[in-house]
């Protein structure tokens, strides 16, 4: 099965989300995480693997933009039309209180020379964000061990 | 194989466009503005359809064409399905058609005021004139997606073999 978390960015807050379902982050410093600020990956638009869990399902993440339901929606529709097994993708959204904060800081860090800033800047939204992100993938946990 | 058209809205390139490829328009001449009106879902969504993937028709090779609208995503979303597909080992089953290269600011300005603002007396005709005007762009794309589903459906058949 493959696992694929979606947020406006892949490689902020949605890829702590991933890290923290395969329980390989426990620690505050995200320049740890794969990916963690690979703007040039991210703007491939491809999903990055991050992983395989332990139930061997593997586990990606891919930034959408603001309209993170919209692709969902997309993404879902798309697996059901290639006539794939409805258990071969999961797909689950990450949302944070300050995702426009997040895309604004992200499209700046886009920039070489405030890239520094705006990763410094994401990390400390995060840090207030975190609690809320490490709940939203102890529930995920929850449902997806029923699939 | 499916062919997926998409554009800001999904209700006039995209819709278009893949009436051109089922053959719901002559490619040799321009639309009159009642044969455009005749397409399903031409200037007929509305903000639930952002996202949803619609099924057109099936063309005389077997192609499934659907049409999607996609809001600001640009070509983007184009990459984000492609590599979808791609995590699930059906690349070689899918084409992802931009069609937002085609669309002219009448198209943009008559869509936004018939779908968003719900003018439609207002911006249907603008944006008719905008889709004639775009037509031959619009004819060229889809021959070009012709060309690749043929290619890829070839590439396809041979590994069967």
């Amino acid at each position: 099965m493959n696992i694929l978390f979606i947020g406006t960015t892949g490689i902020h807050h949605t890829l702590l989300a991933a890290h923290l379902y395969l329980g390989q982050f426990n620690g505050k410093d995200y320049r740890q995480l794969k990916f963690w600020g690979d703007f040039p990956r991210e703007a491939q638009g491809r999903p990055l693997f991050i992983d395989y869990d332990d139930r061997g399902n593997m586990v990606y993440v891919l930034g959408v933009g603001l309209d993170v339901r919209m692709a969902q929606k997309s993404i879902e529709q798309l697996d059901k039309i290639l006539n794939n097994d409805p258990q071969n993708l999961i797909v689950e959204p990450v949302f944070i209180k300050r995702e426009r904060m997040l895309l604004l800081l992200h499209r700046l860090g886009q920039r070489p020379s405030m890239q520094e800033m705006a990763q410094l800047i994401i990390a400390g939204l995060l840090n207030n964000e975190y609690m809320t992100i490490q709940k939203q993938m102890e529930d995920f946990k929850k449902r997806v061990r029923f699939v | 194989m499916k062919i997926i058209y998409h554009c800001f809205g999904g209700s006039h390139s995209s819709v278009t466009a893949a009436a051109l490829h089922l053959g719901l328009l002559n490619s040799s001449h321009k639309p009159a503005p009642q044969d455009l009106l005749r397409i399903p879902y031409f200037d007929k969504t509305c903000d639930s359809d952002f996202g949803s993937i619609r099924l057109m028709g099936i063309d005389e090779s077997g192609n499934e064409i659907y049409v999607l609208g996609k809001k600001s995503l640009g070509n983007r979303f184009s990459s984000i399905l492609m590599g979808v597909a791609e995590i699930l080992g059906k690349q070689d089953d899918l084409i992802v058609v931009n069609c937002m290269t085609s669309v002219n600011w009448s198209m943009k300005i008559g869509g936004f005021t018939s779908r968003r603002l719900g003018l439609v007396l207002m911006g249907r005709p603008l944006v008719i004139w905008g889709t004639r005007r775009a037509f031959k762009q619009l004819v060229k794309l889809v021959e070009i997606t012709r060309i690749k589903a043929m290619g890829k459906n070839n590439k396809l058949r041979a590994a069967r073999l």
